[in-house]
């Protein structure tokens, strides 16, 4: 037996794997395939206070090993997400991660306000490459970053994840800058800006023009930054970028990364998150490995 | 669900006829609703049912290009049917077709008591279908005749085909007050309702999921400029 518990930020998880911000809405439809409990942990829909319409159609691209994202962060709002979802998950022995975005600094303190002490983690977006505001524009610099953190640090009523961008040149110094701003933990990576255009129309794919790029054409990125940021900013991190087996969940670990969050692998297979945690489990099996915690940051480098 | 293929051959250039082995899952099958086929790639293609265990496709793309290989005995694996379909009454009802439009109605044809069709193709080369249809008028021209609906006398229509056509059809029906459902098609990814992507911008302001709020919509509530 492996012992599959980890510990992110302070809360225990079951298994490592977590279901990632915006391929799981509120969990709702995945629940009609299979019971949630079997998760390490629920991230929920991006939220803010106001909710949210989200960007006009076509919102999805497909790429080479991956796709494009522009949904634009559709929500129906923290206040109609506590009404109505959140009742939903809590029939579930399962951690919930509250996903947060805001306008400005006071606009993430609200919502983070809101949520209190109502969910076991917020993960706070500051990395979404296809929205104007509540995006990576604020997690590319240190300084912004830090003033969003400690803005939702101070009315959070639980453990403080930040979300940040692999689209900066600054990644070790936001995540540092985070930390001492407050935050428990990061989690890494959000999708790479990115584009594909329509060669008969000249027109791009996605209405928004970008998107963010997910799916398996990102995991070297994932393993890559987690890395820096293991070696860099020493925090509990939630690794995430083309997870779609259990090799690549303890990719991610073993570069540094307590738990992984699965997205973009569910929707060409529905049970890849379940999946994940089995394979998961068989490796370590047969690498000997008596608690999958082990594997965090035991990637061996190179002299 | 995995399946097996029973056939997949070309009815006319770049269309598939898929057939599949769906056991179990007959009962599921409605006219409207859809099936999630996995290509290898990193999304789904969700393809309208023209019929219990079958669906009419054309090759746009690389996943479609790679389902046309698929083989009699080659094993598919498959999501679904998912979706909402078009209401189950069995009221006359005239059904119209644009191009690809086509398949998702004749399902329709074959559990309504009393239809007719028109269907539009953009040439004869690419007339798929329509002598499958009880009662079909074929048109062929690169603009759907909308104004000929009135004449068919029939006091609800389904329809289904490129956006331009179900708009001017919306607008026609609205003007002479017929119930009027519409089969939109959009780029998904989860199939399920979950993701997003698919989205549909509706009246009153918005967006709905074409994979679970639809693909089937009153025509009054898509915004079809929106």
């Amino acid at each position: 037996m492996v012992d599959m518990t980890v510990t992110l930020a302070g809360v225990r998880l079951r298994n490592p794997i977590v279901a990632a911000s915006g391929a799981f809405a509120f969990g709702r439809e995945y629940g009609e395939y299979y019971s949630l409990a079997r998760l390490g942990a629920l991230t929920v829909k991006g939220l803010n206070m106001e909710g949210g319409a989200g960007n006009p159609p076509p919102r999805v691209a497909e790429t080479p090993c991956g796709m494009l994202n522009s949904v634009g962060l559709q929500n129906p709002g923290v206040a109609a997400f506590l009404r109505d979802e959140l009742p939903y998950l809590r029939q579930y022995d399962l951690p919930v991660i509250a996903n947060i975005y805001g306008a400005d600094a006071s606009g993430y303190a609200r919502a983070a306000g809101a949520l209190a002490d109502k969910v076991e983690l917020i993960e706070l977006n500051i990395s979404c490459p296809n929205v104007k505001q509540g995006g990576m524009a604020f997690g590319a610099e240190p300084d912004t970053a830090a003033e969003i953190t400690a803005a939702a640090v101070a009315e959070a009523g639980c453990p403080v994840l930040v979300k940040l961008t692999p689209n900066t040149a600054k990644l070790a110094e936001v995540a540092k800058a985070v930390r001492q701003a407050g935050a428990a933990g990061v989690s890494l990576i959000n999708t790479l800006s990115a584009m594909r255009i329509d060669t008969a129309s000249r027109r791009p794919v996605l209405r928004s023009n970008t998107g963010g790029l997910s799916g398996p054409a990102v995991l070297p990125v994932a393993v890559r930054c987690i890395h820096t940021v293991f070696r860099s900013a020493d925090m509990p991190i939630l690794g995430m970028g083309g997870v779609a087996s259990g090799l690549d969940a303890a990719e991610l670990m073993l570069a540094g990364a307590r738990a992984v969050a699965i997205g973009t692998a569910a929707f060409a297979d529905l049970w890849a998150p379940v999946r994940v945690i089995e394979e998961l489990e068989a490796y370590c099996r047969a690498q000997g490995v008596a608690r999958v915690s082990e594997l965090t940051g035991g990637v061996r480098l190179w002299p | 669900m995995i399946c097996a293929v029973l056939s997949n051959e070309p009815i006319a250039p770049g269309v598939f006829d898929l057939r599949l082995d769906m056991g179990a899952a007959g009962a599921e099958q409605k006219p409207g609703r859809f099936l999630h086929i996995a290509v290898g790639l990193t999304l789904r293609r969700p393809l309208g049912l023209c019929e219990p265990g079958r669906v009419v496709y054309a090759v746009r793309g690389e996943g479609t290009r790679r389902l046309a290989r698929a083989k009699k005995g080659d094993l598919a694996d498959i999501l679904g049917p998912l979706g909402r379909g078009f209401p189950e009454s069995d009221e006359p009802t005239l059904l119209l077709g644009g191009g690809m439009g086509a398949p998702p109605l004749l399902y329709c044809s074959r559990s309504l008591k009393s239809s007719a069709a028109l269907l539009s193709f953009r040439g004869q080369r690419s007339v798929i279908l329509a002598s499958d249809f009880a009662n079909c008028d074929v048109h062929i021209g690169e603009r759907f005749p909308a104004e000929r609906i009135g004449s068919f006398g029939l006091r609800r229509v389904f329809a289904c085909g490129p956006r331009p056509m179900l708009a001017a059809v919306a607008k026609e029906c609205a003007r002479l007050g017929l119930p009027c459902f519409v089969l939109m098609e959009e780029r998904m990814a989860c199939g399920v309702g979950a993701c997003l992507v698919c989205a549909c911008a509706v009246t009153g302001g918005g967006y709905s999921r074409v994979c679970a709020d639809g693909p089937v919509f009153p025509a009054e509530q898509v915004a079809w400029h929106g």
